[in-house]
């Protein structure tokens, strides 16, 4: 695929911002390499273990990917989310994938007081988060939104507010309630009532 | 929680959280009068407010970007950081017997290594045990009781248990090493069995369970992982009873959850049903390629598997799925552990074409009692239906006798005189026609005259006809 002109980048957001979904379905490849191609930059030039700045990472591939005229707020706000976007998928997808891996290789340990798998299983502690998100977001988009942003999209508080146009105050409050459900519902397993169970037969 | 129910805890728990904790209670009081149910849940909230915050770090964007160099890891237990970080290096010598070929990977229990026996010259496989119950006396001594047992089971769909060895404090076990490559990872590969070999192999399957279980031992862990499928596509059972060795604490469960029984996920006593379940689970992915229960992570597999949903059913992965197949997968797996098949060679003779008894005969095996007990009664007949089948051939018998008396015709046209009567008249005769040679035999019978039969036939209808 041509990398598309930093208009159609701008359509492209503008449209996702009105509720086009179609429009997101181009922007995620094209985020995912552009994120990419930059981390990979920023990762060879650094010392090992050096941390990602997200935001700068973030905006330097809506510089390049919108150019001069990303500066139009609403652009930025949505290739922000669009960012967080894709950081879960990957992060998901590898986490998916380590557990199948994983799964090959023999039992697991449950503890069941703490359904909480076990710490050291990162894998299978993001599984299950994306799990509860996807609850949450069903229940409380808003805070979905935060959740995502803050922890897939590494946004602060400040830089998740003003992407939300929402103020500091209401995503600190919404982000501590929003970790309390994830953490009950990661803990007891989740009641979703918002959809049908798995086929009954 | 129902949607609206969601949203009236969280604007409760939200507006606690606004107030000082020591006036949390009043408000509580006053905002959910006799609500009881709600001020639980508000309560609840609070108290996991208080230990939820540190649980999500926002550090993950690091690992993400990190993530994001990397094209999609192909992980495989032979991947270099597995052999980094194991204990034993190529070339080390255990115990002075086994020389370590390889890490062939990481169980549940703990490292498993390919090996030769350098004293009878085999490969073999060596498991260690977790670190934690080398120095945990009880659970060494349940360790090596298991393995007692399990060596004595010699089957050819069971992997051979050979003995216990110590190195250095650790425990390990040497295992018949199976060239070949696990059900799960052939299922990751092909997706489901056809269909003909998916019965092969679950009738395999289904012999090794039963040997196992005739000694006694529940396999506790039955998966597509514990299955191998030797080079010559023979099954082998591997890892059975061991996993009843990782609980070291009664709140942890051993075992893998997606397999469990309802009743090993509630921690009640197992019994050959229970493997019978987890058999059904297999059997299930076996033959659809499908898992039984599908969930993403465990918190979702605990709810799916503790609700009453049952699986989809097979054939509609499968369309031409024999019918006898799926339903005695769903035999095996009933809630209720006395619905389930009582074998698995029950299991085995359920399935299409399932006589596992004529199987065991072609291949040279000695079936067990328990086998041909379990066979199906093909060619017999239930006692009842042979009683009733003699009865009814005595009563024909009868029947035609007392009937012979009017129907046959010697019987309504007596002989006036009786045969030897008649028989020393004929031989009489025989003299005066000058053959006087004393008889060496005599015969005599009785022949129809059928020309005469038909002139009766023709002229005489009346009832007498035949009387003289």
């Amino acid at each position: 695929m041509p990398t598309p002109s930093p208009q159609e980048v701008t359509q492209l957001l503008a449209a996702w911002g009105k509720g086009d979904r179609s429009a997101l379905d181009k922007l995620l490849p094209l985020v995912h390499s552009e994120l990419r191609r930059i981390a990979e930059r920023q990762m060879s030039q650094e010392r090992p273990g050096h941390t990602l700045q997200a935001t700068a990472l973030v905006n330097e591939a809506y510089l390049k990917l919108a150019g001069q005229q990303g500066f139009d707020w609403q652009n930025r706000a949505h290739f922000f989310a669009v960012c967080a976007q894709v950081m879960r998928h990957i992060l998901i997808d590898h986490a998916r994938a380590h557990a199948r891996d994983k799964r090959g290789g023999g039992a697991v340990k449950v503890s069941l007081n703490d359904a909480l798998v076990v710490a050291d299983d990162q894998a299978s502690h993001f599984i299950a988060l994306d799990e509860a998100l996807r609850v949450l977001e069903r229940l409380d988009p808003q805070k979905g939104k935060i959740v995502e942003l803050r922890y897939f999209g590494g946004l602060s508080v400040d830089e998740a507010a003003e992407v939300m146009n929402i103020s500091p105050r209401t995503v600190r409050r919404e982000w501590q309630r929003a970790k309390a459900w994830l953490y009950r519902m990661m803990t007891e397993g989740i009641e979703d009532e918002t959809r049908p169970l798995a086929k009954s037969r | 929680m129902k949607p609206d129910r969601w949203r009236k805890v969280d604007e409760l728990f939200e507006a606690a959280l606004d107030r000082e904790p020591s006036h949390r209670a009043a408000f509580l009081d006053h905002a959910c009068g006799s609500d009881r149910e709600l001020r639980r849940e508000v309560e609840k909230m609070l108290d996991i407010d208080s230990q939820a915050q540190d649980f999500i770090k926002t550090d993950v964007f690091d690992v993400a970007a990190k993530l994001i160099t990397q094209p999609t890891p192909k992980k495989s237990i032979f991947t270099s950081d597995s052999i980094d970080d194991a204990r034993f290096v190529p070339g080390d010598i255990l115990s002075e017997r086994y020389r370590i070929i390889g890490l062939l990977g990481r169980g549940g229990m703990g490292e498993v290594y390919r090996a030769d026996d350098l004293k009878l010259k085999q490969p073999v496989a060596l498991k260690f045990l977790p670190a934690s119950l080398n120095t945990d006396g009880a659970a060494l001594a349940r360790f090596y009781k298991e393995v007692s047992v399990a060596r004595q089971i010699s089957h050819r769909h069971v992997c051979r248990v050979y003995d216990v060895a110590e190195y250095s404090g650790e425990h390990f076990i040497s295992m018949e090493f199976v060239r070949g490559e696990e059900l799960s990872s052939l299922l990751k590969r092909i997706g489901r069995v056809p269909q003909d070999k998916a019965v092969d192999v679950a009738r395999q399957l289904c012999a090794g369970l039963a040997a196992v279980h005739e000694r006694g031992v529940l396999h506790r862990d039955l998966k597509p992982a514990n299955i191998m499928l030797d080079e010559h596509g023979e099954v082998r059972i591997t890892d059975f009873g061991i996993a009843a060795l990782a609980v070291e604490d009664p709140r942890e469960m051993s075992g893998t959850p997606a397999y469990m029984s309802p009743e090993q996920l509630d921690s009640q006593e197992l019994t050959a049903r229970s493997d019978i379940y987890s058999l059904g689970l297999v059997l299930y992915e076996l033959f659809t390629g499908k898992k039984a229960f599908a969930a993403t992570s465990l918190p979702e597999l605990l709810r799916l598997r503790r609700s009453d949903t049952t699986p989809t059913s097979p054939a509609e992965h499968v369309r031409d799925l024999n019918p006898l197949i799926e339903r005695v997968i769903f035999r095996c797996l009933e809630r209720d552990p006395s619905k389930r098949p009582a074998s698995a060679l029950q299991v085995a003779a359920a399935l299409p074409g399932g006589d596992p008894l004529a199987a065991a005969l072609a291949a040279g095996e000695t079936p067990s009692p328990e086998m041909v007990a379990a066979a199906p009664k093909q060619g017999a007949l239930r006692p009842a239906v042979a009683v009733s089948l003699l009865a009814s051939v005595i009563i024909l018998f009868g029947t035609i006798c007392f009937l012979s008396r009017y129907v046959a015709l010697y019987r309504i046209v007596p002989l006036n005189k009786s045969p030897e009567v008649l028989r020393d008249r004929s031989a009489e005769l025989v003299r005066k026609f000058g053959v006087t040679t004393p008889a060496g035999d005599s015969a005599y019978g009785m022949g129809l005259d059928r020309d005469y039969l038909d002139y009766i036939h023709d002229n005489d209808q009346s009832p007498t006809r035949f009387c003289c």
